[in-house]
């Protein structure tokens, strides 16, 4: 399946988009971090990046086993700089 | 339980009259848009944020203050968009029986927001107004 997934901040600069589409495998069950290897697989300008990232499902932050479902809001969560 | 969290465009205004009932303690914070940032002039500062994840993750925070420093009232007010150097981006007001818990929960709360809370900020250079856009 295809995802989108949002993205914020520094991680929208290198991508020069706020969203990006990735390629999924198909199979029965895609983990986050499956989804974050596909993601430094197919967007290779935000490798660097990634390794102080995690992925968000559906507004909650996930571990490595969450598991991604059709339809759900993915989002990469850098680091933060609010306040 | 009280708490509130909002989220809004640009600069915050005035703080509104706040009361709580038994507080002996209310702190309030304000992080005011410095005019220099690397050394560089800068005309305001530009927040991005993932609003539903960020709403969720201050009263996520409110909560656990509230639950871990005995706190009575949490109210969390944080810009998106631009805000000009010195305006306020972000105020959290706590209410404490003593000062304690609100003055310990404030530092708490803040480095927490920091590390967790889904905003960005990007300055926009008084030399490069674009400079906060993608």
């Amino acid at each position: 399946m295809t995802a989108k997934v949002l993205i914020f901040g520094p991680f929208a600069d290198a991508a020069g988009a706020r969203t990006l589409e990735v390629c999924l495998p198909e199979t029965d069950r895609v983990t986050a971090s499956v989804v974050m290897a596909q993601v430094a697989e197919q967007h290779p300008a935000l490798r660097a990046l990634l390794r102080h990232a995690m992925l968000a499902v559906n507004c909650s932050k996930a571990d490595d086993t969450t598991v991604v479902r059709p339809g759900d809001e993915l989002a990469i969560i850098g680091l933060v700089s609010g306040g | 339980m009280n708490l509130q969290t909002i989220i809004q465009d640009g600069a915050l205004g005035p703080a509104a009259m706040w009361r709580v009932e038994g507080a002996g303690a209310l702190v309030c914070f304000e992080g005011i848009v410095r005019p220099i940032e690397a050394e560089q002039p800068i005309a305001g500062l530009r927040y991005e944020t993932y609003d539903p994840m960020a709403e969720r993750e201050l009263q996520q925070l409110a909560a656990q203050a509230i639950r871990d420093f005995g706190l009575l009232d949490v109210r969390v007010e944080h810009s998106r968009g631009f805000v000009a150097n010195g305006d306020c981006s972000f105020r959290l007001r706590l209410a404490a029986v003593h000062r304690q818990e609100a003055l310990a929960a404030m530092d708490w709360f803040i480095d927490r927001m920091k590390r967790d809370v889904p905003i960005w900020k990007r300055p926009v250079l008084v030399a490069d107004p674009s400079s906060a856009t993608i």
